[in-house]
């Protein structure tokens, strides 16, 4: 599938739009013609090391000039620095910090250096730094913080002037679980108030709770983009499908036959089945046929294969291997 | 037994002599060097004076050449303490000095930047034989563009020149030896100490050069407002140029020397710097990380 | 935590409106943060060692005596005298010129060494008024230092003359005078090499070239022709001393520019490098390479 051009219009000013982006430094390739919008909602940018993931990123924050195409955040260049980087917040990858400078004075100077006045900064970073649970340590310096509170140091630097959009270059690295419980609640419930959040992670269980969609980017190029039902049926691959049943069985033997069905296993328990098909659509309804007729008791029954995992294994390890 | 015990076993084998431990560093230190083509470049070019004054010897002793250009002889200087003095040791001082402010500053500032000292030393290294490692590269550099050449140039003067030229001065054989490399290891040494206490390379060159621009400075003013050969004790080129026309016995009228320097303060001065820096150095090394 | 609680309990963030009141205030923030940067961390000691140099070098020549048993600084017009050249030669040419180099090209090269220039960067500031406040920040840490400098040195001078010269001196004038010279040109050297070290601190990955190839240029610049001498500062900076000093042997000898074109030329540079900063910035590509 070609990438879908971005219309100069469409959707702008709600949006983070990338038009024909490319970034190339000397002979290397960092991304090569970039389409996308991402729209408010949580977006998981997903790739192998060295995909373009962070290029992607720091041309989408201004960080990095692209060699062609252009970038819009919400309908703003970033050459209009006020206006582009009061709406932005940045997480980047970077673990470097001004030296000498403690937790507190770091999103204080933030904010006064965004032009906020000293009561304004200082209520913004004590909320910032409650968001992100690091009050009690605010007083120590950075330099002094692990690597999980040095993340989410970072995470409130970003988020202390409340931008309409995130961009968060694998903001969970070095997090406990508790942590990343609670940062992934924060962006869920920044997304849900109509913000973009944009999430690069190699942790792909965690894109898969975390994303509404995804972006793919393989080499420097785009592979897929979008929900993963949709990028999942576009594969073209056999659908996985995980029935749990009394009858798995009967099931199993009934549904073998059927043309587009191509693969069955049945689970170690004896109580499901796996199904491959190349046709989810005629197999559902074959499937219910066979229900009606035979009287089986369905548990459940659902895609098994609908996750950032198998995507990512489909269009990008079996194409590496493929190559 | 089909199945082994698998933990870890300490090396029980023999180890290497300590030099050659050392010349590990040495080896990985200078590839390192040589990754700079500007550096390559330079480097290269460092032979170019030793050349061309092998070309001036040479045509200096071919009178058939020099009457073909209808040069008269009369008027070239006498190749003799204050020749090499003037037309050998100090260019080569000045190479050297480019030479070190290059690359001195770099060799240790990442190692500390990267908490590799560490690593360095939980191995059969200590901080004597990795500090002798690195100087090892710029002492071999060094020699390459200095003293070496020196020699070779004051043999063919020797073998041009004949009697008894080598026996009337035998003392510019120690005069080079001894001046280049004192000025290669004080220099080396105060690179290495600037660079184990700065974080960045960049900033550690900036300070090798300030220090050598400032103590020249330095010295200068305190000469005016005091008098004396007291500011030659801050400025290391001046102790230097004292510590050349010493050593080759040269004509101080054909140099600019500011300073009436004892030979002994000036020898001080490089013992000092020298010992200054290695101190600095043996407190700036540790085999473990501080975290501030 | 609990995140519906915090949304809840949010509180209303204060909108921005970009104008010269915005402006005044994001200048003001970054002047005093970079301000406290450049003076008071750690960074300024090597600059605290440069500055104190001079002070001690004056304040022992204040007690010492010569050879003859008289002090070195035989009468007070002689002090003057020597003062200029300690000036001039120490204080300009040394601490001014190194001082100014480390201060100002640690504004953005530190910084991205450090690699943090990023934040600034990220940022709703415009970058006029980012470079701008970290020059002022510059310029006021650098004036404070090197002219306290100045000033306790030429204070220094008097001491074998002792309380009532100063008096006698500040009252009919010529101290004074002379005084608010040296501070003024300390000034205008500030602002001169530190706009200069602030734009090759952007330009150069490396920054030792700039200030080896700028002190090259300003240690020659007596046996420069006319025409090159008027692209160094120091002509336009000796121009302006007090005391007048003998040229070294071959100089090139020529009139000083009138003070107001030293002064002029020195704003017009200042503007210039601020400019060419200014540009450089807005096309930084932020990539940490290794140094």
């Amino acid at each position: 599938m070609n990438q879908p051009v971005v219309n100069q219009s469409e959707g702008v000013g709600d949006n983070i739009v990338l038009r024909d982006l490319s970034k190339f430094y000397g002979d290397v390739l960092g991304v090569n013609r970039i389409n996308l919008k991402l729209e408010p909602g949580i977006t998981g940018l997903v790739g192998p090391n060295g995909a373009g993931k962070s290029t992607l990123m720091n041309l989408i924050a201004g960080l990095n000039s692209p060699s062609r195409g252009s970038v819009e955040v919400l309908g703003v260049k970033p050459s209009r620095t006020e206006k582009f980087y009061s709406q932005l917040g940045y997480c980047t990858q970077y673990d470097s910090f001004p030296s000498g400078i403690d937790g507190y004075d770091f999103i204080r100077n933030t904010l006064l250096i965004h032009g906020y006045d000293k009561s304004a900064a200082e209520a913004l970073t004590q909320q910032a730094l409650q968001q992100v649970d690091l009050l009690k340590a605010a007083n120590r310096p950075v330099d002094a913080y692990s690597k999980g509170m040095r993340q989410r140091i970072k995470l409130a630097q970003a988020i202390c002037h409340t931008p309409q959009v995130l961009i968060l270059d694998e903001p969970l690295n070095g997090l406990d679980p508790m942590a990343r419980a609670q940062v992934i609640a924060l962006f869920r419930e920044f997304a849900d108030a109509g913000n973009i959040v944009l999430i690069s992670s190699q942790i792909l269980h965690e894109v898969d709770l975390i994303s509404d969609r995804v972006v793919l980017l393989n080499s420097g190029y785009l592979v897929a983009e979008g929900d993963l039902t949709h990028i999942q049926s576009e594969t073209g691959e056999p659908m996985k499908i995980f029935i749990r049943s009394s009858h798995a069985n009967d099931i199993a033997s009934s549904v073998f036959g059927l043309e587009h069905v191509v693969e069955v296993q049945l689970h170690y328990d004896g109580e499901g089945l796996f199904v491959r098909s190349s046709d989810a659509d005629a197999f559902f309804l074959a499937l219910n046929g066979k229900v009606m007729a035979e009287g089986w008791h369905i548990e459940s029954i659902g895609p098994a294969d609908e996750t950032v995992e198998a995507v990512y294994q489909h269009l990008i390890v079996e194409q590496q291997v493929a190559t | 037994m089909a199945i082994f015990q698998k933990a870890y076993q300490g090396y029980a084998g023999e180890l290497t002599a300590p030099l050659q431990r050392t010349l590990v560093i040495f080896r990985y230190a200078l590839a390192d060097v040589f990754q700079s083509r500007i550096f390559t470049a330079f480097f290269l070019l460092c032979f170019l004076p030793s050349l061309l004054l092998l070309c001036v010897i040479y045509t200096y002793y071919n009178l058939e050449l020099l009457m073909q250009f209808e040069v008269p002889i009369e008027d070239f200087i006498a190749i003799d303490g204050t020749f090499f003095a003037l037309f050998m040791q100090y260019p080569q001082m000045f190479l050297l000095f480019v030479m070190i402010m290059s690359i001195g500053p770099t060799m240790i500032s990442p190692d500390l930047r990267n908490n590799a000292m560490p690593l360095y030393l939980s191995r059969p290294i200590n901080k004597a034989s990795y500090i002798f490692g690195k100087l090892l590269v710029l002492l071999f550099l060094g020699s390459l563009i200095s003293w070496i050449p020196s020699l070779i140039l004051i043999f063919l003067q020797a073998y041009l020149a004949g009697d008894g030229w080598l026996i009337n001065n035998l003392h510019l054989l120690a005069a080079t030896v001894v001046t280049s490399l004192s000025w290669i290891v004080s220099l080396s040494l105060l690179a290495f100490a600037i660079s184990a206490s700065v974080k960045w390379k960049a900033v550690a060159r900036l300070f090798f050069f300030a220090f050598y621009l400032f103590g020249s400075i330095l010295g200068e003013v305190i000469k005016a407002v005091f008098g004396g050969w007291g500011g030659g004790l801050v400025d290391i080129s001046s102790a230097a140029e004292v510590l050349v026309l010493a050593m080759y016995d040269a004509d101080a009228s054909y140099m600019e020397s500011s300073m009436e320097m004892p030979i002994w303060a000036a020898a001080f001065m490089f013992l000092a710097v020298s010992v200054l820096a290695a101190l600095v150095l043996t407190r700036r090394i540790r085999a473990f990380q501080v975290v501030s | 935590m609990n995140t519906r609680e915090l949304t809840a309990q949010s509180m209303k963030v204060p909108q921005l409106i970009p104008g010269f009141s915005l402006w005044f205030r994001q200048l003001m923030a970054i002047t005093r943060i970079e301000f406290v940067k450049a003076l008071l961390s750690r960074r300024a000691l090597s600059c605290y060692g440069l500055a104190l140099i001079p002070v001690l070098l004056l304040t022992i020549s204040g007690f010492q005596k010569n050879d003859e048993d008289l002090p070195v600084f035989e009468t007070i017009e002689n002090a003057r005298q020597i003062y200029a050249y300690v000036y001039s030669t120490l204080i300009l040419g040394g601490v001014i010129f190194l001082g100014s180099a480390a201060i100002f090209t640690s504004l953005f090269r530190g910084e991205i060494l450090d690699r943090s220039i990023h934040y600034y960067v990220l940022t709703p500031v415009r970058r006029e008024v980012l470079v701008t406040a970290k020059f002022l920040a510059g310029l006021a840490s650098a004036f404070i230092l090197f002219g306290l400098c100045a000033g306790i040195c030429f204070l220094a001078l008097y001491i074998p003359f002792g309380i009532e010269q100063i008096i006698s001196d500040l009252s009919n004038g010529i101290a004074m005078q002379q005084l608010e010279q040296y501070l003024g040109l300390t000034l205008l050297a500030c602002m001169g090499y530190g706009a200069v070290f602030m734009a090759t601190g952007l330009l150069f990955r490396n920054p030792l070239i700039p200030v080896v190839v700028i002190a090259g240029w300003e240690l020659i610049h007596f046996i420069l022709p006319p025409a090159l001498k008027v692209f160094s500062i120091i002509y336009y900076l000796k121009g302006l001393l007090p005391i007048p000093l003998d040229e070294r042997p071959l100089a090139v000898l020529v009139a000083p520019p009138p003070v107001w074109i030293s002064i002029s030329g020195m704003l017009g540079l200042c503007l210039l490098a601020l400019g060419v900063t200014i540009i450089l910035l807005k096309r930084l590509e932020v990539r940490y390479t290794d140094e």
